[in-house]
C-alpha cells in the first residue's frame, strides 16, 4: 500500500471520525450557557486551530501551517493546498447565588474550511463554514401546583432550552500587492435558525418519577430564521522588524460591514411532526451592526510568536422589527457595544529545523482574552468572559498536515443580580491537512 | 517514537469520548427567563347551553321498557315494549303451556301501586335496529292483560290456551321465525314504567315430554311524552329516551385559552340534584347509570378518528351532585385542536349511550354562570 493511500486513510478517518463525533454531539441541545438566551445568541468565534489556543483572536498573524480566517487579506501568502476541521467539546458549571450548581457537556463540529492558492504567496482563495452564535441552554424548573378546582395537587416540570443559532459561510480572496501589503476581502453568508422551546411535563406530586397518564405534555416552540449578506474587508502589513531582521512584525486590521437578515419567526405548538403553527409567520429584518478589529503580530527566530488583538462591535446600534431577549423593536434595549481583547503566545522549538526530535517539532501555545458580551442580561449589567487557553501542534508524519488539541477554561458573568456564574472548559480538536496542489510537471 | 505517537493520538481520542459525559441540568439560571408560560388552571363555563333534539334508538338495547308514568317534574311518558324470539328446537308434541318470563331490572314512578299491562300478538315482522325510539308499529290481537306487583322480580305470563292452540301449528312449525313475530306489551292500569332485562326474557314453551325456553332475538322500546315537563326556571332537562340532547358551546377563543397548551381537562357539569329528589309519595325516579360526552360538528354529526371512533368522548356517572367527565388520550387532543380552532368539532354535546336505555334524566343549569357546566383546564398560556 503506498504511503499516499496511507496519508489519505490517516487523514480521512481522522476528519470522518471528527465529523461523527461532532454530528452526533452537535445533536445534544441545551447543552451551553444560559446566556446563550440572549439575542442572537452567544457569539461563537473562530479564527484558527492555532489561534484557538492564543487566545482565539489573531487580525494580524499570518502562518503558513494554517489559514487565519480572521482576516483574509492573510490568504494571500497561501503556498499549499489547506483543509480543515475542527472539533469542540465543552464542559459547563452553572452556580447561581444560592450555591445551586448545574453541569452540561456538548460536543459539536466548529468548523471546516478549505483554501488553496491561485498563485503562490500572492493570490490565494478560501472557503469556510463556521459557526457565528450558538443558543444551546437548558433551565429545568420543577414546582407543584395546587388545584383547589379539582382538589388535587400535580408536579409540573418545565425545560427551556434553546438550539441552533447563526452560521456564516465564508468565500474570499487575498492579495499580496506588495512585499509588505496584503489585502483581502471576504462575503460572508449569515443563516441559521434559533429556536427557544418549552416543554412542560407532569407528575405525580409525591413521586415524580410516575408521570400522569391523564396529563399531556406541551412543547412551544419559537423559531426565527435568519440569512443575510455581509462583506469583509482586511489588510495585512508586515515587514521585518527593525532591530532583527529575521523577525517579522505585522498589523492587520479587518472591517466587517453591517448586515441586514431577513428574519422570519414562527410560533409552534406541538412536537416535531405534529406542529400546530400559533400564529402566522412574522416576518421582518435584523440588523447586525459593523465589527472592526485591529491585531498585532511579532514572529521572533521562528520559534516565538506573539499576537495582540481588539475587535469592536457597535451592538448598540442592532435594530430589528422582530422581539429578541434583551431587545425589544419600541422598547427595552440592552444591547451594548461588544470589545473584545487577546493575546496568544506560541512556541516552536524547532523552529524551521524539519529534521528535530519530534518533541521539538510540537508547538506549545498560550493565550488569553476579555469578551464583554453584547447583549446586558440585566439593565446596566456587563456580561463579560474571561478565559485562558493553551494548546499543543502535534506535527504529523506528513509533511504539512498538525494535529492541534486546544484547551480553554474561562468564567463568564455573576451571581450577583439573579443572575449565573458560568465556569468551563473547551476541548478543540483540529485536523489541519495541507498539500500542495496543482503543480505542474516539469520532467516525465 | 512512532508508537508513543500513536498512544499519544489515541490518548486524545479517549479523552474526548470521556468528556462528552452527562448533563445534570437544574433551575440555575431560571432568573433570565420572564416569569411567564407557568402552567394554571382556567375554569371556562360554557356560554351557551342548546337543548336539540335527537332521534333515540333503542332497538337491541339492554332494557325493554312497558307501561306509563305520569312524573309531576318530567311529564308523561309511555313506554311500548316490543319482542321477538328465536327458536333452536322444536316442539315434538303437542302444546301444553306457554309461559312469557320477564326478569324487571328498572322502575320508574309508583313503587307500590301495581302496574298493568297488556300483551298482543304483533301481526307482522317489524324492524329494530337503529329505529327512532318515536315510531309506532301496529299492533296485533290482545292475547291478555296481565298485572305485576310492586314485588315482583320475575314476571311469568302464562298465555291462554286459546292462544296455544290457535298459535300450536305456529309454534312446532319449520318456518317459526318467519311466521311468528313476537309480542308487543302495553301500557294498561298503573302509573309505572317498568324495565326489563332483554337478554333475559324467554318465552317457554311446555309440551307433555319437554320444555323449551325460546331467548329474545330482537326487541324494541318505542317512547311518547304526551305532556311536557315542568322544570323550574333557568334548569334544562337531560333525559334518556327523550329524543333531546343538549349541546354545550364554550368561548375557546377567550385571550384565557386560546392557542394555550392543553394539559389536563374536566369538564364538571353541576347538576340540580335537590328538584329532582322533591318526589310525589312511593315514586322512584332512578337516576341515569351512565351519560356521555361526544363531540359533535356544526351539523350536529360525530367526527371520527382515523379508528372509527369518536375523536371526543368521554362518560360519567352522576356522583355528589354533579357530572365530571375527564378527558384523556384522543379526547384530550381533540380538545386541544378546540383551542387552535382547527378541529370540525364544535360542540361537546351530552346525551345518553345508546347501548344502554332508561328513563334516567338529570337537571342542568342554565344558570347562574358558575353554574353552568364549565371546563376546569390544566393549561401553559402561550409564550408571547
Amino acid at each position: 500500500m503506498s504511503s499516499k493511500v496511507l496519508r489519505y486513510g490517516f487523514i480521512g478517518g481522522l476528519l470522518l471520525g471528527m465529523l461523527a463525533v461532532g454530528l452526533s454531539q452537535a445533536q445534544h441541545t441545551g447543552d451551553g450557557s444560559v446566556y446563550s438566551r440572549l439575542g442572537l445568541g452567544e457569539q461563537v468565534g473562530y479564527a484558527s486551530s492555532q489561534l484557538q489556543a492564543m487566545g482565539g483572536s489573531g487580525v494580524g498573524l499570518f502562518n503558513l501551517n494554517y489559514l487565519n480566517l480572521d482576516n483574509p487579506a492573510t490568504w494571500a501568502e497561501q503556498v499549499l493546498t489547506r483543509a480543515t476541521g475542527s472539533v469542540l467539546f465543552q464542559r459547563l458549571w452553572s452556580t447561581d447565588s444560592q450555591g445551586q450548581r448545574t453541569r452540561l457537556g456538548s460536543g459539536a463540529l466548529q468548523a471546516i474550511h478549505l483554501s488553496f492558492p491561485l498563485q503562490s504567496r500572492r493570490l490565494g482563495l478560501a472557503l469556510a463554514f463556521r459557526p457565528y452564535t450558538r443558543a444551546n441552554y437548558l433551565i429545568r424548573s420543577a414546582n407543584l401546583l395546587v388545584r383547589s378546582e379539582l382538589k388535587d395537587t400535580v408536579r409540573y416540570q418545565i425545560d427551556y432550552t434553546g438550539e441552533g443559532g447563526l452560521q456564516q459561510l465564508n468565500g474570499g480572496l487575498g492579495l499580496r500587492l506588495t512585499s509588505w501589503l496584503s489585502i483581502g476581502a471576504q462575503t460572508d453568508l449569515l443563516f441559521g435558525i434559533i429556536e427557544h422551546t418549552q416543554r412542560t411535563t407532569f407528575s405525580d406530586a409525591k413521586l415524580p418519577a410516575v408521570q400522569l397518564p391523564d396529563h399531556a405534555p406541551t412543547l412551544f416552540a419559537t423559531s426565527t430564521r435568519l440569512a443575510g449578506v455581509r462583506g469583509t474587508l482586511g489588510l495585512l502589513a508586515q515587514r521585518n522588524a527593525f532591530w532583527k531582521a529575521a523577525d517579522v512584525l505585522a498589523l492587520g486590521a479587518v472591517f466587517s460591514t453591517p448586515a441586514a437578515l431577513r428574519a422570519t419567526r414562527v410560533r409552534t405548538l406541538g412536537e416535531s411532526l405534529d406542529r400546530d403553527t400559533l400564529t402566522t409567520p412574522i416576518r421582518g429584518t435584523v440588523e447586525v451592526p459593523w465589527s472592526a478589529a485591529l491585531g498585532l503580530s511579532y514572529q521572533m527566530d521562528n520559534r516565538w510568536t506573539f499576537v495582540l488583538d481588539g475587535r469592536y462591535e457597535p451592538w448598540s446600534h442592532f435594530g430589528s422589527d422582530l422581539t429578541f431577549s434583551g431587545y425589544e423593536p419600541n422598547g427595552e434595549n440592552r444591547f451594548k457595544d461588544r470589545w473584545r481583547l487577546s493575546w496568544g503566545i506560541e512556541y516552536l522549538p524547532a523552529g524551521t529545523d524539519f529534521s528535530a526530535s519530534y518533541f521539538h517539532q510540537v508547538a506549545y501555545r498560550i493565550g488569553g482574552y476579555v469578551d464583554r458580551m453584547y447583549v446586558d442580561p440585566q439593565p446596566e449589567v456587563a456580561l463579560r468572559t474571561w478565559a485562558m487557553t493553551i494548546g499543543l501542534s502535534l506535527p504529523t508524519m506528513y509533511p504539512g498536515t498538525r494535529l492541534d488539541i486546544n484547551l480553554e477554561v474561562g468564567i463568564r458573568g455573576t451571581t450577583a443580580h439573579n443572575l449565573v456564574r458560568d465556569t468551563y472548559y473547551r476541548v478543540g480538536l483540529s485536523v489541519n491537512v495541507g498539500e500542495r496542489w496543482f503543480i505542474k510537471r516539469r520532467l516525465n | 517514537m512512532q508508537t508513543s505517537r500513536w498512544y499519544l493520538y489515541g490518548l486524545i481520542w479517549l479523552a474526548f469520548g470521556v468528556l462528552s459525559g452527562c448533563d445534570d441540568p437544574s433551575a440555575v439560571g431560571i432568573g433570565l427567563i420572564d416569569d411567564q408560560g407557568l402552567p394554571k388552571v382556567v375554569r371556562l363555563p360554557a356560554d351557551s347551553l342548546l337543548p336539540t333534539p335527537q332521534v333515540d334508538r333503542t332497538g337491541n338495547t339492554t332494557k325493554l321498557l312497558a307501561g306509563r308514568v305520569e312524573d309531576p317534574l318530567l311529564g308523561t311518558h309511555v313506554a311500548w315494549g316490543f319482542v321477538d324470539f328465536s327458536m333452536t328446537r322444536r316442539p315434538d308434541t303437542t302444546i301444553r303451556s306457554v309461559i312469557l318470563e320477564l326478569p324487571r331490572n328498572y322502575r320508574y314512578g309508583d313503587t307500590l301501586a301495581t302496574l298493568t299491562l297488556a300483551l298482543h300478538d304483533m301481526p307482522e315482522e317489524w324492524p329494530y335496529l337503529g329505529v327512532p325510539a318515536d315510531t309506532t308499529l301496529t299492533l296485533g290481537p290482545l292475547i291478555r292483560t296481565f298485572t305485576l306487583s310492586s314485588t315482583d322480580t320475575l314476571v311469568r305470563v302464562e298465555l291462554p290456551t286459546s292462544w296455544i292452540a290457535a298459535n300450536d301449528t305456529t309454534l312446532r312449525s319449520t318456518t317459526f321465525t318467519t311466521s311468528f313475530h313476537g309480542f308487543a306489551l302495553t301500557p294498561g292500569e298503573g302509573n309505572a314504567i317498568w324495565g326489563f332485562r332483554a337478554t333475559g326474557i324467554r318465552l317457554v314453551v311446555i309440551t307433555a315430554t319437554d320444555t323449551l325456553q325460546l331467548s329474545s332475538s330482537k326487541w324494541l322500546t318505542t317512547l311518547q311524552h304526551p305532556t311536557p315537563p315542568q322544570l323550574p326556571a333557568d334548569r334544562l332537562l337531560l333525559q334518556d329516551g327523550s329524543g333531546m340532547v343538549v349541546r354545550l358551546h364554550f368561548p375557546f377563543t377567550a385571550d384565557s385559552v386560546h392557542h394555550a397548551g392543553l394539559h389536563a381537562a374536566v369538564l364538571e357539569v353541576p347538576l340540580d340534584t335537590l328538584t329532582l329528589r322533591q318526589l310525589p309519595p312511593h315514586f322512584s325516579r332512578p337516576a341515569p347509570p351512565i351519560v356521555r360526552l361526544v363531540g359533535v360538528d356544526a351539523a350536529g354529526n360525530v367526527p371520527l378518528s382515523s379508528l372509527g371512533n369518536p375523536r371526543l368522548q368521554a362518560t360519567a356517572t352522576p356522583s355528589q351532585g354533579r357530572l365530571r367527565f375527564q378527558l384523556t388520550g384522543t379526547a384530550l387532543q381533540t380538545l386541544q385542536r378546540m383551542l387552535m380552532g382547527e378541529t370540525p368539532v364544535q360542540y361537546l354535546q351530552l346525551e345518553f349511550p345508546t347501548t344502554d336505555n332508561t328513563l334516567g334524566a338529570v337537571l342542568l343549569y342554565r344558570n347562574p354562570a358558575n353554574m353552568r357546566p364549565t371546563l376546569i383546564l390544566t393549561l401553559t398560556p402561550p409564550t408571547p
